[in-house]
């Protein structure tokens, strides 16, 4: 965005020619040259990180996944398809690219159906009332990603402080199987993308103004009628952009779903470290990146068609 | 299309005590101005009419109908909001349909009542505009629609012309008039705009920290404000404050020093120590040039407002305002001495 702004202040500026010759030229075009290096220097640290840190490995794994694997090699050099053939029409691979999928729809609706009454709350309170309900919500953000799985486990655990409780009083004989499983990991995904949705709702709500709930409530409208046709219509871009972030977030994850899902919840993410460290094939590994990759931007595609500006 | 009775209603929120003890009266197809500076209560009186506060104290009836216990929506008064409300999201004719929609109105009749109502606001070719694709006028009319298309008992207004260019405010002060007394609906408004309220309303209430200062016809406010407060807000002319003398030619002459000849033609009601407070309009005061250098009051400012131009003169108490035409202020210049005077029966007795 700031990008393209530039762009124009300097077509605006520098509009070369009229009746000035080429004198005038020259100058306006030289300016355009300072600014131009100007802007190139401004964004050389970001683009650099941007070319060492994942442009060129995102090369290097796209090269990677039309080799061949080799169980002696490790992969044999070549430009085939196979792997992507393979993952694409084996059930095995599907059934995990569609659990992956699940988990993601799982985790969203999940954080909006926790989070959309909490953002409400946040967006409706007092500044200071607000400040300490957005420092609560973003809390799951403040402590380390393998602590925070491993506090989860030692609440659902099969020792966990949850089943302890209540084998102590005697409301279950055996203790439930709360851990280890894929709603476990909706819930450790869940605690730590809410903010994420979180704050996308409240930034849409803060801008609902009350004159309009009024204005419903004067017209006739239930509680319920204005939440259908006055405030969910008005929150959907909110909706839609946290939807986006909870979704892509919990797609890629991978230290909840290994950790919480313990070995039973399979997705893409911790099928691509399975395969780059204990089956060591690299080439199925590498096309794997780029199916998540492809997931993310057909949701993001998805996002854009139903979510677009109007105007 | 109903009365509207307000009795003692008190308000408070927490502490502050909004409202203390309002009590007014108006009859069915009323057009009622709530006139005061901000934080005088008179949107809070509008908000409790509307049920969304709720006054601890009183009663508020609505066609001989106690509402202060039903809910905003079981009240049935339509509402256009300072800053219109739209539904963004909705059309014109959406917006106008929502509250047919809320109450269940068949699919076909609130058709027809949407257009007739966006028709009366002469909106028919935008019905399917955007709010944010009308301007200010047009969404004002939209909201006003959408408040009339229910057939409220009362429609309240909330300072609905304040965010309208001059010209336009105008034209739309009128079109709404038109429009309240063809339909014959009761109506309250809330302005702090005293022209708006003269310009619009059979009745208009002025407030002043949440208690009624004077409920009057525009032209008893105008001519005859009750006390000095209300004078000084209503801007229509001078509070004179002076002892009076004995009566002379049936009125009693008010003391303002040197210049000044003012008397009262009633003087009944007022205090019998001598001291009173009257007021005089600005249109009433007739200057004339004082014979003699040093005679008189000094003119210390012209004004020139279009029709008339307002000359301030420097008396004994503070400054003189008098209306007069364009040619008569040439004789009475910034600097020139005047005197000041006028008809008896335009000097009212104040309360102070």
């Amino acid at each position: 965005m700031a990008d393209a702004s530039l762009v124009q202040n300097d077509t605006e500026a520098d509009r070369p020619g009229g009746p000035g010759g080429a004198r005038d030229g020259e100058i306006a075009a030289a300016a355009q040259r300072r600014r131009l290096w100007r802007r190139v220097f401004q964004l050389s640290p970001i683009t650099l990180l941007y070319v060492v840190g994942l442009i060129l490995p995102y090369l290097y794994l796209l090269r990677m996944s039309f080799n061949i694997y080799d169980p002696m090699l490790v992969f044999r050099e070549a430009f085939a398809l196979d792997n992507y053939i393979k993952l694409l029409t084996d059930a095995f691979y599907l059934q995990i690219v569609a659990e992956t999928i699940w988990l993601g729809v799982a985790v969203t609706l999940f954080t909006l159906i926790v989070g959309y009454p909490i953002a409400w709350q946040i967006a409706r309170a007092k500044s200071h009332v607000k400040s300490l309900l957005l420092a609560a919500v973003l809390s799951p953000l403040l402590i380390n990603l393998v602590v925070r799985t491993y506090g989860w486990l030692a609440i659902l655990g099969d020792n966990g402080i949850l089943n302890g409780w209540m084998l102590d009083l005697g409301l279950i004989g055996s203790p439930l199987p709360l851990s280890n499983n894929f709603w476990t990991v909706v819930v450790g995904l869940g605690h730590v993308t809410l903010p994420f949705m979180v704050l996308s709702l409240v930034s849409v709500m803060e801008s609902l103004s009350d004159e309009l709930l009024e204005a419903g409530e004067n017209l006739g409208a239930s509680t319920f009628q204005i939440f259908t046709d006055v405030v969910w219509p008005l929150t959907w871009a909110g909706v839609g952009a946290g939807s986006i972030l909870v979704f892509c977030f919990s797609i890629s994850a991978f230290v909840t779903p290994a950790l919480l899902g313990g070995g039973h919840v399979s997705t893409v993410s911790t099928l691509i470290y399975e395969k780059f460290t204990f089956s060591v094939n690299w080439p199925v590994g590498s096309a794997l990146v780029f199916i998540l990759l492809a997931m993310n931007m057909v949701v993001i595609m998805i996002h854009g068609r139903l979510f677009r500006h109007e105007d | 299309m109903s009365s509207l009775d307000i009795e003692d209603v008190h308000l408070w929120y927490g502490q502050f005590h909004a409202l203390r003890g309002v009590s007014l009266s108006i009859g069915q197809g009323d057009f009622l101005a709530l006139l005061g500076p901000s934080g005088c209560g008179k949107t809070s009186l509008l908000r409790s009419v509307a049920g969304f506060v709720h006054p601890q104290k009183g009663s508020i009836r609505v066609g001989g109908q106690d509402v202060v216990r039903l809910k905003p929506r079981e009240r049935n008064l339509g509402m256009v909001f300072q800053h219109y409300a739209l539904f963004p999201h909705m059309s014109a004719a959406e917006n106008v349909a929502f509250g047919l929609k809320c109450r269940n109105v068949e699919k076909a009749e609130a058709e027809e009542r949407v257009a007739r109502a966006l028709d009366m606001v002469g909106l028919s070719h935008l019905a399917d505009r955007k709010p944010r694709q009308l301007s200010g006028g047009q969404q004002q009319r939209v909201a006003l629609a959408r408040a009339l298309v229910i057939e409220p008992n009362v429609l309240l207004l909330d300072e609905p012309l304040g965010a309208l260019d001059k010209k336009l405010r105008v034209q739309m002060q009128s079109e709404l008039k038109q429009l309240q007394r063809k339909l014959g609906v009761t109506a309250v408004f809330v302005t702090h705009d005293q022209e708006e309220a003269m310009a619009m309303a059979d009745e208009i209430l002025i407030m002043r920290d949440g208690v009624i200062e004077q409920i009057g016809r525009p032209k008893e406010i105008f001519t005859a404000p009750r006390t000095s407060w209300a004078a000084e807000f209503v801007g229509s002319g001078n509070v004179l404050k002076g002892r009076l003398g004995p009566a002379a030619d049936g009125a009693r002459p008010i003391d303002l020093g040197p210049g000044c000849a003012f008397a009262l033609a009633e003087w009944a009601n007022l205090p019998a120590d001598g001291e009173a407070t009257a007021f005089v309009q600005a249109e009433a005061v007739k200057l004339a040039p004082a014979n003699g250098s040093g005679q008189g009051l000094e003119v210390v400012s012209q004004r020139y407002l279009g029709v008339y131009v307002e000359v301030q003169a420097q008396y004994r108490d503070g400054v003189l305002r008098a209306l007069v035409s364009p040619e008569e202020a040439e004789a009475f210049g910034v600097g020139s001495r005047v005197t000041a005077t006028a008809a008896p029966t335009c000097v009212r007795p104040m309360e102070g």
